[in-house]
């Protein structure tokens, strides 16, 4: 095990848990723009994993400080000493100090949106005040627009400079659009395992009493399972049909051996499977089904990132970054749960949400 | 059986002024026994379908199976035009070339079920049906306007001219006929 | 910066009679609707100058069509390098357009958002027309459009196929998909419609032509049951279709390897784009004929909000394709990249770039501010300037692209001809011709849909749908919100 094993298998672990992380804060920032009241129930849920950007922050660091070390240069190439011609010329954005003062403003932004939405919520659950929700509308609309922008720039760093030969303009929204699938399966999975398995009140009523909360989770996740495949497929078969070696690169490594096998589990398990099951309207009714189809996005989502961020890595320890996702996945668990304990379980500044406790309140859907 | 078929009564059908008078009609209806009754509305009332005990679950799978066979005919007719009929090198491309034949092949699952679903429709409703003995309710030209109306038909079992009217003028309608064929 | 705000204040939890508000029946709403074309007095001037000045406009375009198969396509600006120009530039452009109508039609339906219910009609003849309009370049780009049947695969003496691994030829799949499931979509709406038209008309001669269109519908319960699930099927279905006929346009370019159109980003890029064209288009022909026709009550403000803001979310998608563009031709260190880039913003055609920025970038911005979604007259502006920045990004993406691409001994400078500027005005007239045609011969409002809303918005005044109303919210898929057609929303197939 050398060092730079190590930190594949660290960084590995933390784009991972780092992307659920903004899955929670896109999310919040979507609910609050647009006051869907499908995301009431799991406000509270999001919120708890939105509140983990600053501990994510701090688990940056380490990576950070790698940058400055020579095993640095043999995680991201770009990294001084740079001799590749075609490196030289990325220089002006992909150098250590520019790299460092991105990430400070990356997470000054998503932090402070946080902030202020959270905050409001909490205020306006207490004083019922309306004009918070007007407030929080407007800064999360603008705050969508920053989000985006940044998410974009983000993960060019993170993941996209590993090899930093090879570049694709949707790579970042992809990501985008998998952190929502993947935050959606995992709030999904916590409430229907609390209603179904654990008889937790308030989830038992909220499943029993507003059926269109599951039906909404479940099409939410339908749009975004089919939202992936289209980002996935249209990567995938513009850069196929164009043929070019500099970024075809990234195709031939992840379907070399094992790695197709892994792909080609992706085009099964990640869409066909969890697609014609939430087609049906009975997996959307059924609290079991439902936690069954979030479970298998969520796993796939693992392996997908796992194929997606581990091939870039030069001889990485395969072991070794289960591990790290095991081990950052242990801490940002127990962080988040702290969160939720620390909170209360529903937000109660949105007058609908009673009425979805309510029995019989929606019962025409 | 015989009897009734050549019956020239169509049925009887009430008129409502309003989709609740006619939902709550068509439950009690229902829960009176009758079985062979329809709803008619100028608009689709939510409720009206589960009330007259109407259940059909065939369209859905017909759009899906029109789907299914739109996708396998779409591969299949690329695989066998460019692999298997006239297989030829197109910038070193393979023969089956799945990933291009993906976007084809999604238009032909569209173009199918879209099909699937309004064949299926229409053919399930039984149209086009230039007419129908409903058409010869008076006022029915109302029902694409405002008004709402129940048919008892005549081949239910429990059809009887006279109860079956009594019953229909209990629910309260603002006018009962009789219908001919 | 409100961006949901709560002009034109109503009731609290109020949203839908924000929609039709006023007092109506069942009995008006499709009296006020099917009189426009059951009662040809109702049309006056601002129709007649319209309709003829786009029929004018349509003869312009059968001239520069007859001109074009006489002479063949020479008579074009197109050369080599820049092989694809206005006729290319144009298709992109229309089909775009339409995509506006099956989102209204299909997307809104399926997230239950009732605001779609004035303008669904009308939004999906648009499509339409449009896509009529779009089909026609290609066409005759192909320079024989007799032969255009070769396209299609069909056993033949020549014993040849099409090219499937050819994205011009998933174009006439998508195309020619979107076409017919387009007229599906819009024929299956409109049946209970002509029913009702049937009804009500009283020429015997009006009566025959709706009665055998509307196939003896009948309004049963069990039709409207089954018409329910085959509708939202077919909204489930065109939306992903929607999407898929402007990637696939996209692909059109993004397949090549030409700098400037290999890009991964186009897909999304295309989609949002083609949205934001169409949400232009509905606002530039729903400003004038709601007020021409008294529709202010049906077509309400809220609707023109609505729409502006769809304008100003796609906006910003296309936008944020703009930045990914410059900023990874930048960040890929490829000096054909580079160059195409710094083309773009510098080179001979740097004024289309920059308008379009200004177009698509700048101005869209304004839709931040609600006084501005609700003027009418700065909305009507806006959208113009939004239908020019769309043309414009398909010009810069064709024609700045294609000028110079890798050998400089390749480079070339185009310039359209008048018959590549009448062939697209013509079309204009054409889609416009269309249109107003329409608006005469069919409703251009959905009835059922409108009664439906009616009873949805007085049958909450007796309680038994419990909250109903959720335009205020704004809110996508909120559990509470009710449904356009009453059945779980995509709760399709099994």
């Amino acid at each position: 095990m050398t060092l730079l094993q190590f930190a594949q298998a660290y960084l590995f672990g933390w784009v991972f848990w780092m992307t659920l992380t903004l899955g929670c804060v896109g999310l919040t920032l979507l609910y609050h723009a647009v006051r869907g009241s499908w995301a009431l129930p799991i406000l509270r849920i999001l919120e708890a994993g939105n509140k983990l950007l600053p501990v994510m922050f701090l688990a940056q660091i380490p990576i950070l400080i790698l940058l400055f070390t020579p095993t640095g240069h043999e995680l991201y190439h770009w990294l001084p000493p740079v001799t590749d011609p075609v490196l030289q010329q990325k220089t002006f954005y992909l150098n250590p100090p520019f790299y460092v003062a991105r990430q400070v403003i990356y997470f000054a932004i998503w932090w402070s949106l946080m902030s202020v939405l959270n905050r409001s919520a909490a205020r306006q659950d207490v004083s019922q005040d309306p004009r918070e929700a007007q407030l929080r509308a407007n800064v999360a609309a603008p705050g969508i627009v920053a989000f985006v922008l940044t998410i974009t720039f983000a993960y060019t760093d993170w993941v996209m400079s590993l090899d930093p030969h090879w570049f694709s303009t949707i790579f970042s929204s992809w990501f985008l659009v998998g952190a929502g699938l993947m935050t959606l399966a995992f709030a999904t999975m916590i409430v229907t395992w609390r209603a179904w398995r654990m008889q937790q009140q308030p989830w038992v009523d909220i499943l029993r009493n507003n059926p269109g909360f599951m039906r909404d989770m479940g099409n939410l996740m339908l749009a975004f399972t089919m939202l992936w495949a289209y980002f996935s497929l249209s990567q995938f078969l513009i850069i196929w049909s164009g043929n070019l070696p500099e970024e075809t690169s990234y195709y031939l490594r992840r379907t070399e051996g094992v790695w197709l096998l892994l792909g080609a589990a992706l085009i099964g398990l990640q869409f066909l499977v969890p697609f014609l099951c939430l087609l049906s309207g009975r997996t959307k009714r059924t609290p079991g089904y439902l936690f069954g189809v979030a479970l298998l996005i969520f796993v796939m989502r693992v392996v997908d990132i796992f194929w997606t961020v581990v091939p870039f890595f030069e001889e990485p320890s395969y072991p070794l970054c289960i591990a790290g996702f095991l081990a950052f996945g242990a801490l940002w668990l127990t962080l988040f749960a702290q969160n939720q304990r620390n909170a209360t379980v529903l937000p109660t500044h949105d007058p609908r949400l009673q009425e979805a406790l309510e029995s019989g309140a929606t019962s025409h859907a | 059986m015989e009897r009734v078929a050549e019956s020239p009564i169509y049925g009887l059908v009430a008129e409502f002024s309003d989709p609740e008078s006619l939902l709550q009609a068509a439950e009690r209806t229902r829960e009176a026994g009758y079985r062979r009754i329809d709803a008619y509305s100028p608009f689709p009332v939510h409720g009206l379908a589960e009330a007259i005990g109407f259940k059909d679950n065939w369209l859905p799978w017909i759009i899906f199976l029109a789907g299914v066979t739109g996708t396998i005919a779409g591969f299949a007719l690329q695989i066998y035009a460019l692999a298997i009929d006239y297989p030829h090198n197109v910038g070193g491309r393979p023969l089956i070339s799945w990933p291009a034949f993906v976007p084809v092949s999604f238009e032909t699952t569209i173009l199918l079920a879209s099909f699937g679903a309004v064949i299926g429709m229409l053919g399930l409703n039984g149209l086009p049906r230039p007419h129908h003995p409903i058409f010869n309710t008076p006022r029915f030209e109302l029902a694409s306007q405002d008004r709402f109306f129940l048919c008892i038909e005549a081949t239910d079992p429990l059809f009887d001219i006279e109860r079956t009217e009594q019953f229909l003028e209990s629910l309260g309608p603002d006018a009962v006929s009789i219908v001919e064929r | 910066m409100a961006v949901s705000n709560h002009h034109g204040s109503s009731p609290a939890g109020d949203g839908l009679s924000e929609l039709l508000p006023g007092e109506h029946s069942y009995r008006s709403l499709g009296e006020r609707i099917g009189s426009i074309v059951l009662n040809q007095n109702k049309h006056r001037w601002p129709w007649y100058v319209v309709f003829f000045i786009a029929f004018a406009l349509l003869q312009v375009m059968m001239l520069s069509i007859t001109w074009l198969l006489w002479r063949g396509v020479g008579i074009w600006g197109i050369n080599i390098p820049v092989a694809w120009g206005f006729d290319i530039i144009n298709f992109v452009w229309w089909i775009g357009i339409g995509h506006a109508g099956t989102l209204i039609s299909a997307i809104l339906l399926l997230l239950r958002q009732q605001w779609r219910n004035s303008i669904n009609r009308f939004a999906e003849a648009m499509t339409l027309f449009a896509v009529a309009c779009a089909g026609l370049f290609p066409l005759l780009h192909t320079g024989r459009p007799w032969l255009a049947y070769w396209m299609l695969p069909y056993p033949n003496v020549l014993a040849m196929w099409p090219q499937f691994r050819s994205p011009l030829l998933w174009d006439v799949f998508a195309v020619s998909t979107y076409a017919t499931v387009s007229a599906l979509f819009w024929f299956v709406g409109l049946i209970p419609d002509l029913g009702s038209l049937r009804d009500r008309a009283r020429s015997p001669i009006l009566k025959g032509i709706f009665g055998v269109l509307a196939m003896g519908w009948r309004g049963s319960a069990q039709h409207w049951a089954r018409y329910e699930t085959a509708y939202l099927t077919l909204a489930g279905l065109s939306t992903p279709l929607v999407l898929s006929v402007h990637t696939i346009v996209s692909f059109d370019f993004a397949v090549s390897i030409v700098p400037g159109w290999h890009t991964t980003i186009f897909p999304p890029y295309f989609v949002a784009g083609a949205v934001y064209a169409g949400f232009a288009m509905v606002l530039t022909l729903a400003i004038p004929v709601r007020k021409w026709y008294g529709l202010e009550d049906l077509i309400t403000m809220k609707h023109m909000d609505w729409m502006a803001k769809i304008m100003l979310a796609t906006g910003l998608v296309v936008f944020y394709g703009y930045i990914c563009e410059a900023f990874y031709a930048f960040y890929s260190g490829n000096k054909f990249e580079i160059y195409m880039m710094t083309n773009r913003m510098f080179g001979p055609y740097a004024w289309s770039y920059w308008a379009l920025i200004f177009c698509n970038g700048v101005v869209p911005q304004f839709l931040w501010f609600p006084q501005v979604r609700y003027n009418l007259f700065w909305l009507f502006v806006i959208s113009q300037v939004v239908s020019v920045g769309m043309w414009l990004e398909r010009f810069v993406i064709i024609v700045v692209s294609l000028h110079r691409d890798y050998l400089p001994a390749n480079w070339g400078m185009y310039y359209p001809t008048i018959w590549d500027w009448g062939l697209y005005l013509g079309t204009i007239g054409q889609f416009t011709f269309l249109m107003f045609g329409f608006i005469r011969v069919l409703p251009m409002i959905n009835i059922f849909e409108m009664k439906d809303l009616w009873h949805r918005i007085i049958h909450r005044g007796h309680g038994r749908v419990a909250h109903a109303g959720d335009g205020r919210h704004g809110g996508a898929m909120a559990p509470g919100t009710v449904q356009p057609l009453g059945s779980p929303a995509a709760d399709v197939e099994g």
